[in-house]
């Protein structure tokens, strides 16, 4: 497939505004400024079938039409704070070719009617929030952003904002209340932020991968888009490939690509030759796939059937050695460190399975802690205010289900399953 | 309005009402910790969980407003919304919330002070799991004072946040906050400093859970030795509606009652500690008789006697010559005696007046509107209408004269004008709790009570009557005000003040006091009645 998104990534300074006009930049900008009417916009990315690359897949021109049209100020803002662990497409784009992302934000704001747009960038990111300050100073000099954009009476700042390094921020409410200049906490739903969002006001939040798809949609058309990948799921998408592949890195390829080309091919296949045992296909917060269940294509839908997500594409590939129950303990640290602590069940739960979970490693595992693991997961699961609970139940849960041997050996035997040989194996390559 | 069905039970309700509180309304417990009628929705302790047909899983029924269906989604035809709060699925979810708060909680019922009105030991009661799950290590953080009225024990909290919120939505001081994040979450101070505002001991009134406990209270007595009255609380003119905890032992502490018209859920920290201002009085138990090197206690009988023989056997009660003077601090009924006794006595419009004098500043208003007002006595406006007077304050013209001062407070305020001008008076009859500046320069000291010793009315300084309870027993000896008033009257020859009970006055004054019209002790009740009239025409009458 040609290259979309990454068209520009190998070419030198292609974070300056002078590549990417090379490469026809911000040709929809122009044309959108001083042709379309705003409802055109979002008519024109709701035909493309557009969905948010950020993990739930929401059609993105059908969220920009529920902006009431209510007197106050609208908001666009840009979700960079991409912290998923297995996910960094967006990291991607903004290191590479952040006027491509801007150019969608200015689209989208237009869309919304915000006269203010806002880059969320994770804290983390700390040389791209300056790479993007600057482009977005050589995008004031060019005129096209600011007051009076290319004589068309619209206005349109873009201010960028750091986080302070939560993972909960990159929950859009919670980031939108971290933006706000408050605890990073999500807010209970509804209101919804398009409606009330950012200091009360309706607000639009999207991935930056959804935003840098918007361009080139405006640019060739929605027909064209739709023409890539799937009927449902439309357009190119950044797959980021980790774990024991020979590989990893991101790929762009169209939406519903199969997971075994994308392993086998793409990224070269397990290291070492060794067997395939385990795919998480969404990044972290996904169920994981068994090797027997990975023949499926990567669209929103497909995999959703396969009783996963496609969620950011953080794709993780574990081999044969890989110890199951230790995976599964490192992903729950991670959520039991995360926790916004916010409301009940994810704050006393999540660290309690952590807690389970680091006993069973430890070899004091006790007969009854699988059953328990699992029914914390129901107390946690769909009763919390965002979805990170379901985030750090689903790598629980389907561990568990899927590798339940490996638990039952390591409770029984006070060792993992996966022989002593394989794990030093790992060490020594 | 919107028809809807809670457990069979149909309910017409107000468009936009909020599922959880109309619920509560009509005597359907849902259980909640976060949700608070006059805060924000928090939705964080995911308790009040119900099930509503036709929405996915569960819904937090604090965050649902009823709204009217169009006439197709209607369920069953005719119900805006369909709610079971006690399916299966409802008390699973409950019971393992309760688990999940229960994970960490010391369970140290046996020395909080919580215990016993707790609703973590309620919901866990009724919803709850009689053993734990949970054989891990407990998160264990210090106790720690956060502030000269707030303590906090952070192992029993459990993050609803009510105080968090109260501190930023109805102080306007956000001077608590979460610190730390997830499983470390601890509510704390913020930049080290006390929590100080005047509102802070609420809460620990709102805490659900033993976490934010009063330092006033602490370990006093277990809250079901208390016996809990009603009545108002006397240290200003706001006249908030409280509830006190008695023992046997007296006071135990004072909590706010809610009054939507008065102080909403709320009592500032003055009034809350108001009551040791009795602490440290002495109380006088007998009438005392100034001598030559003090003061001789004396019998009622043998003070009246004396004081009747001072005024009327020697002749010199003439109406001129006497000058009666309410207290600010007095109830309605008390104020109303003394100008009864005025008028028996024909004394002159000028010869009644009300101590203390005004006092001035600015009230301090917080952000949900709560106030504090600058005068600290409880009944101005209502001494003032019984007394028929337009101002407070001594006039200087009691040289000569019989003057019988109702002091009624506990604070010593006397000034030097005060002072000067009291030591004019010839005879000076002083009915005070305690041996005050005022009562030491009396020829006669009569016993009093302290305000939660009262009975009667009072009304605040928006026109609002409520009704005053004695919660407290007064010492051997002392009579309650009013029946000091009489007696008093009596030695003056005025024979026909014959009341067995204090409400029979405050039926009369509603009758004799323009404006009172209408106002019983029924209309008053426990939340009190607002008088109807306008200020200031009613003033020009009554003068």
């Amino acid at each position: 497939m040609e290259k979309i998104l990454t068209k520009n990534i190998e070419t030198e300074n292609s974070h300056r505004i002078s590549v990417y006009m090379e490469s026809g930049g911000y040709e929809a900008w122009r044309k959108v400024v001083r042709e379309m009417s705003p409802e055109e916009v979002v008519e024109t990315v709701k035909d493309s079938g557009l969905r948010g690359r950020g993990g739930a897949g929401f059609p993105a021109g059908v969220k920009w039409s529920f902006v009431p049209k209510v007197d106050k100020p609208k908001y666009l803002v840009c979700n960079a704070d991409e912290s998923e662990p297995g996910t960094f497409k967006d990291r991607l784009l903004l290191e590479n070719d952040p006027h491509m992302m801007l150019e969608g934000i200015a689209i989208a704001s237009y869309a919304i009617k915000a006269n203010t747009a806002f880059v969320y960038i994770r804290g983390e990111f700390a040389n791209q929030a300056v790479l993007l300050n600057e482009a977005i100073q050589e995008m004031k000099e060019k005129g096209y952003l600011g007051k009076n954009i290319l004589s068309s009476g619209y206005d349109l700042e873009i201010l960028v904002t750091r986080g302070a390094g939560a993972y909960i921020c990159g929950e859009e409410t919670a980031l939108l209340t971290s933006l706000e200049g408050k605890r990073g906490y999500p807010k209970i739903k509804p209101p919804f932020p398009a409606v009330e969002g950012y200091l009360h006001s309706p607000t639009i939040v999207n991935n930056v991968e959804t935003l840098c798809c918007v361009p080139h949609i405006i640019n060739n058309g929605p027909d064209w888009f739709k023409s890539i990948g799937t009927e449902k799921s439309s357009g190119p998408k950044l797959y980021c490939l980790s774990g024991h592949v020979r590989n990893p890195g991101v790929y762009e390829l169209p939406m519903g690509v199969p997971l075994r080309e994308l392993i086998f091919e793409h990224a070269g296949g397990i290291l070492h030759n060794r067997k395939l045992k385990a795919v998480i296909p969404g990044g972290s917060s996904t169920p994981v796939l068994k090797e027997s269940e990975i023949d499926i294509n990567m669209d929103f839908d497909s995999v959703a059937a396969a009783g996963s997500m496609l969620g950011s594409a953080g794709i993780i590939v574990m081999d044969e050695n890989t110890d199951m129950v230790d995976a599964c303990y490192n992903l729950s640290k991670f959520y039991a460190h995360e926790t916004c602590g916010q409301c009940t069940p994810c704050r006393e739960g999540v660290p309690w399975m952590k807690t389970i979970l680091g006993r069973i490693t430890n070899g004091r595992g006790r007969g009854r802690d699988i059953d328990l693991l699992l029914d914390i997961c129901k107390s946690i699961e769909k009763r919390t205010i965002c979805p990170f609970g379901d985030a750090a139940v689903a790598p629980v849960k389907s561990y568990i289900e899927k590798f339940r041997e490996e638990f039952d050996y390591y409770i029984e035997y006070k060792k993992s399953l996966i022989s002593q040989n394989a794990k030093s194996l790992d060490a020594v390559n | 309005m919107p028809l809807i069905k809670i457990n069979n039970k149909e309910l017409e309700v107000e468009q936009g009402a909020r599922l959880l509180q109309t619920a509560l309304d009509n005597g359907i417990e849902i259980p909640h910790y976060c949700y608070h009628p006059s805060l924000s929705i928090a939705g964080n302790c995911r308790m009040c969980v119900v099930q509503i047909e036709g929405m996915p899983g569960l819904q937090i029924s604090c965050n649902v407003n009823i709204g009217e269906m169009p006439e197709e989604r209607k369920i069953d035809g005719k119900y805006d919304m369909v709610i079971e709060t006690e399916s299966e699925e409802v008390k699973d979810s409950r019971s393992r919330v309760l688990e999940l708060l229960l994970l960490n909680h010391p369970i140290d019922c046996p020395v909080c002070d919580q215990a016993g009105e707790c609703f973590l030991q309620d919901y866990s009661f009724e919803h709850g799991n009689a053993s734990s799950r949970f054989k891990e290590e407990k998160r264990v953080n210090p106790k720690k004072q956060l502030g000269p009225e707030i303590w906090i024990y952070p192992n029993r909290c459990i993050l609803c946040s009510r105080c968090v919120r109260f501190c930023d939505e109805i102080v306007g001081d956000p001077q608590l906050m979460v610190r730390n994040r997830g499983y470390s979450s601890i509510i704390d101070v913020r930049d080290n400093q006390p929590i100080d505002n005047k509102l802070s001991g609420n809460t620990a009134d709102i805490c659900p859970v033993g976490s934010l406990v009063s330092n006033d209270f602490l370990h006093k007595t277990r809250v079901w030795n208390l016996e809990e009255q009603e009545t108002i609380c006397m240290d200003c003119s706001v006249g908030c509606n409280v509830k006190i905890g008695v023992t046997v032992n007296g006071i135990q502490r004072i909590k706010p009652r809610l009054n939507k018209e008065v102080n909403d859920y709320w009592i500032c920290d003055d009034g809350r500690l108001g009551y040791h201002a009795a602490d440290e009085l002495v109380r006088l138990q007998s009438p005392l008789l100034k001598e030559d090197d003090g003061f001789r206690p004396v019998s009622w009988k043998e003070v009246f006697d004396f004081i009747s023989e001072k005024t009327t056997v020697n002749g010199k009660l003439s109406p001129g010559n006497m000058e009666i003077i309410g207290s600010a601090y007095g109830t309605n009924e008390e104020n109303y005696l003394l100008r009864k006794l005025a008028d028996s006595l024909s004394v002159p419009e000028e010869n009644i007046s009300l101590y203390p004098g005004e006092m001035d500043g600015d009230p301090i208003i917080f952000k949900s509107g709560f106030r504090i007002s600058p005068d600290k006595t409880p009944n101005r406006r209502g001494s003032l209408d019984m007394l028929g007077l337009k101002s407070s304050g001594l006039a200087d013209s009691l040289g000569n004269k019989i003057v019988y001062l109702l002091q009624g407070g506990v604070h010593d305020l006397m000034t030097e004008s005060v002072s000067e001008i009291l030591k004019k008076s010839e005879f000076l009859i002083v009915q005070s709790a305690y041996l005050s500046d005022e009562a030491k320069l009396a020829d006669v000291v009569l016993p009093g009570t302290f305000h939660y010793e009262k009975n009667g009315t009072m009304t605040n300084d928006r026109n609002r009557v409520q009704r005053v309870r004695g919660v407290v027993q007064s010492p051997i000896g002392v009579k309650e005000d009013w029946k000091v008033i009489v007696e008093f009257s009596g030695a003056l020859g005025i024979k026909n003040f014959n009341y067995e009970s204090v409400d029979e006055i405050t039926n009369e004054a509603a009758v004799n006091v323009n404006g009172y019209e209408g106002i019983t002790v029924e209309s008053v009740g426990s939340l009190g009645s607002d008088l109807n009239r306008e200020r200031e025409a009613f003033q020009e009458k009554a003068l």
